[in-house]
């Protein structure tokens, strides 16, 4: 063994080179305070790492990323451990970020000659922060989605070269598949490799001028970096991976919002660690804009910029230095203010709460119908084939004007809950002129009709909830909707049309088909035909409106109230 | 310089730290090892389906023809309806409909036809086979890899399936 390692040191010369990395002293001795920067360091191995095996399967297409990291999270063995610590590493490493920075302002470890140290960390920050962005798109959610555009907005609005910068980032003028590989690029290529860059100019500067040690520390004290300092910060990457991934597994890994869609509704927020600047901006009026957005975000860099001028006394106790540690503290301070004031505000905003509700409702939407596979337009396609959620939306802005589903919408026609059901019809045969039923309406001329006695009405209920039966339906009771038939015959046809015969003395509703798709299908195209309501129809037609798409769609999506279980 | 430090206590040092170290390793290893290994545990993929090439009238007499395969597929988290699967060689005797896969067994370059010496001819490492899609020459380790057939409502059918490359013996891969 000796002898290879002999031969090995002959030609590398590895034992020097070891020696360079772990013998250099560590003057006043190994200490917890110093574990900041190699633990950012873990913490980027991690994301390299992790970040490797996403790419491995990620796909960076707006029809096909969504889909991808649906796929990591939910298909691939582990995936979502995987993306769950790349998206708690990046977490991460903000938060050791601001750490290792107030340990460094703190120490004084900024000061002669260790201004370019500082230097090359502040780049770090500015880099770390451009990961966090990018790396927030990629998923192609609703989240990252808008996050992001507000972001790229906000990048428009520095003066003079804000438009350029803009559409240099975002690929052109439209959020769209230039922008996806762009910022795909940015994160997997040209940050992290700036970043080894700034890391390596970091790390050189630092082993050159050294720890800094705390003001009145034993400077004869002297341990080596290894094993001395290199146990403490194994240690400290060890409770940062744990804590990583004990949220992953808490949490499942990381979230994965509904398809970016441009057309749905959906309320942004940017990651936790950028909520302060979010928050910052409620408050500033439109002209003050440019405050929030670049001028305090400015001066706070130029003032740690120029900090090792600013603070040049010898002196590096923190009692010394408050003029120019307070502001540093109170800057957290407001950070950790605005932070904690909008989440107040969020978690006490209702509308908001709803808004959120829906959006996870239809994340999980979106994720149950992609584990039938997704077709190769992409999710939007998927979901716009869907009628529980793209029926849903068209029902909420073309019905909800005049119905009432779920609590929500106008009442100026018959509600929508259950419609079709047994429970709906037996309770409109009983109180027509209920207001959830034509109370709201001109149709007027139906009467109650509990002179049948219950058992008829069930029948009747029966018979004509049977004339909606389509193949794939639950079955229903034959022998009892043929009893409803004839009751139905002998009583309500002189108003109501059936097949070919009835309506004698007056143009009834047509029952026939009553709450299949083609009878729903009809009211909203036609409502006024004879199929229909003829000439007591008050709906409007939405066959110029909406596309035969988009009434198949809110076909399915009311139908399924004939079986709600309300 | 520098402080005195008890051996046991760098001894100590240096284990706990080579055991951090392990720790990090196997938490990203683990995970990482079988996330990558994933294809692995997806034994199965697209098995062999009847796969329909129409009538008999429209396939030349005893001429080797070449059609496209086209089907459902799942890859990965697209499911495609209608896309070309792979392609197959067909020859028609009277009634009877014989039908190969087009991948060479050798390696898996697409078979071609050579006219003017009514051979199968693979266009990579010249592996031949006859008209009846036996081995003539070139490393391939067999015949070509006949597909089952059969007539069903006056159409002809194929059973599509693929098989494992460079062995002697047929073994499918779906």
């Amino acid at each position: 063994m000796a002898s290879i390692a002999d031969w090995l040191d002959n030609r590398t010369g590895y034992r020097k080179l070891l020696s360079a990395a772990l013998d250099e002293e560590v003057v006043g001795g190994a200490r917890w305070a110093y574990v900041f920067g190699s633990g950012l360091l873990a913490i980027f191995s991690f994301q390299v790492l992790t970040g490797l095996l996403l790419m491995a399967t990620y796909a960076p297409t707006v029809s096909s990323a969504w889909s991808s990291v649906f796929y990591i999270q939910h298909k691939v063995a582990g995936g979502w451990f995987v993306r769950g610590l790349h998206a708690y590493g990046a977490q991460a490493m903000v938060v050791v970020l601001g750490m290792h920075l107030l340990q460094v302002a703190i120490y004084g470890a900024y000061k002669k000659p260790r201004e370019v140290t500082w230097w090359f960390g502040l780049a770090l920050l500015g880099v770390v922060q451009g990961l966090a962005l990018t790396g927030y798109l990629l998923p192609w959610d609703q989240k990252g989605y808008w996050a992001t555009k507000v972001a790229t907005n906000i990048a428009g609005t520095v003066p003079l070269i804000g438009g350029a910068v803009q559409a240099l980032v975002v690929g052109g003028s439209e959020y769209g598949q230039a922008t996806l590989t762009r910022f795909y690029v940015l994160h997997v290529g040209v940050l992290p490799a700036t970043l080894v860059l700034l890391v390596t100019g970091h790390l050189y500067l630092f082993r050159r001028n050294g720890a800094t040690p705390p003001a009145g520390a034993d400077l004869k004290r002297v341990e080596p970096f290894y094993p001395n300092q290199v146990f403490k910060d194994v240690a400290f990457a060890v409770l940062i991976l744990a804590v990583m991934a004990i949220l992953t597994s808490i949490s499942h890994g990381g979230h994965l919002d509904a398809p970016a869609d441009p057309s749905a509704d959906y309320p942004p927020r940017p990651e936790w660690y950028f909520l302060f600047l979010f928050e910052l901006l409620k408050y500033l009026p439109g002209s003050m804009e440019l405050v929030g957005t670049i001028i305090l975000p400015g001066l706070a860099m130029t003032f740690l910029f120029l900090l090792p001028f600013l603070d040049k006394g010898e002196s590096k106790r923190v009692g010394d230095r408050l003029p120019w540690i307070a502001p540093l503290l109170v800057g957290g301070l407001g950070i950790v203010v605005l932070t904690w004031m909008s989440m107040s505000a969020d978690a006490n905003d209702a509308d908001f709460q709803a808004a959120r509700a829906k959006a996870h409702e239809r994340a999980e939407r979106a994720i149950a119908l992609a584990k039938g596979g997704i077709p190769p337009g992409g999710p939007l396609e998927m979901l716009r084939n869907d009628p529980m959620s793209y029926g849903a939306d068209l029902y909420e802005q073309h019905c909800q004007t005049c119905h009432i589903l779920d609590g929500q919408g106008e009442r100026s026609a018959p509600d929508h809950d259950g419609f079709g059901s047994r429970a709906w019809i037996t309770g409109l045969l009983h109180d027509p002129q209920a207001k959830k039923y034509f109370g709201t309406t001109e149709i007027d001329e139906m009467k109650p009709m509990d002179e049948l006695g219950e058992e008829k009405i069930k029948a009747v209920t029966e018979f004509l909830f049977s004339l909606g039966h389509e193949k794939g339906d639950p079955p229903h009771d034959g022998a009892l909707a043929t009893q409803g038939r004839e009751v139905f015959e002998n009583e309500c046809m002189d108003c109501h049309i059936l097949g070919d015969e009835g309506a004698d003395m007056f143009d009834g509703p047509n029952m026939t088909g009553y709450g299949s798709s083609a009878w729903i299908r009809g009211q909203i195209k036609d409502p006024g035909s004879e199929a229909q309501y003829g000439d007591m129809n008050e709906m409007p037609s939405f066959s110029d409106d909406l596309t035969d798409h988009d009434i198949e769609m809110i076909t399915a999506f009311l139908r399924r109230q004939r079986f709600a279980q309300k | 310089m520098g402080v005195e430090q008890s051996q046991p206590r760098r001894s100590f040092l240096k284990l706990a730290s080579a055991a951090g170290g392990a720790v990090i390793g196997l938490v990203l290893a683990i995970p990482g090892l079988r996330y990558i290994a994933d294809p692995l545990r997806r034994t199965g993929g697209q098995v062999g389906r009847w796969v329909s090439l129409g009538g008999l009238d429209g396939m030349p007499e005893d001429h080797p023809v070449q059609l496209p395969v086209i089907g459902d597929q799942t890859d990965a988290w697209t499911r495609s309806k209608d896309v070309k699967l792979g392609a197959i060689w067909v020859r028609r005797q009277g009634d009877a409909v014989k039908a190969w896969n087009a991948e060479c067994p050798h390696l898996g370059c697409k078979v071609g036809y050579d006219r003017s010496k009514s051979q199968f001819a693979c266009p990579c490492h010249e592996s031949a086979f006859s008209p009846a899609g036996e081995r003539l020459g070139g490393p391939s380790p067999r015949s070509l890899d006949p597909l089952q057939t059969r007539i069903k409502d006056g159409k002809v059918e194929v059973r599509f399936v693929r098989f494992r490359a460079q062995t002697p013996e047929r073994e499918e891969i779906g």
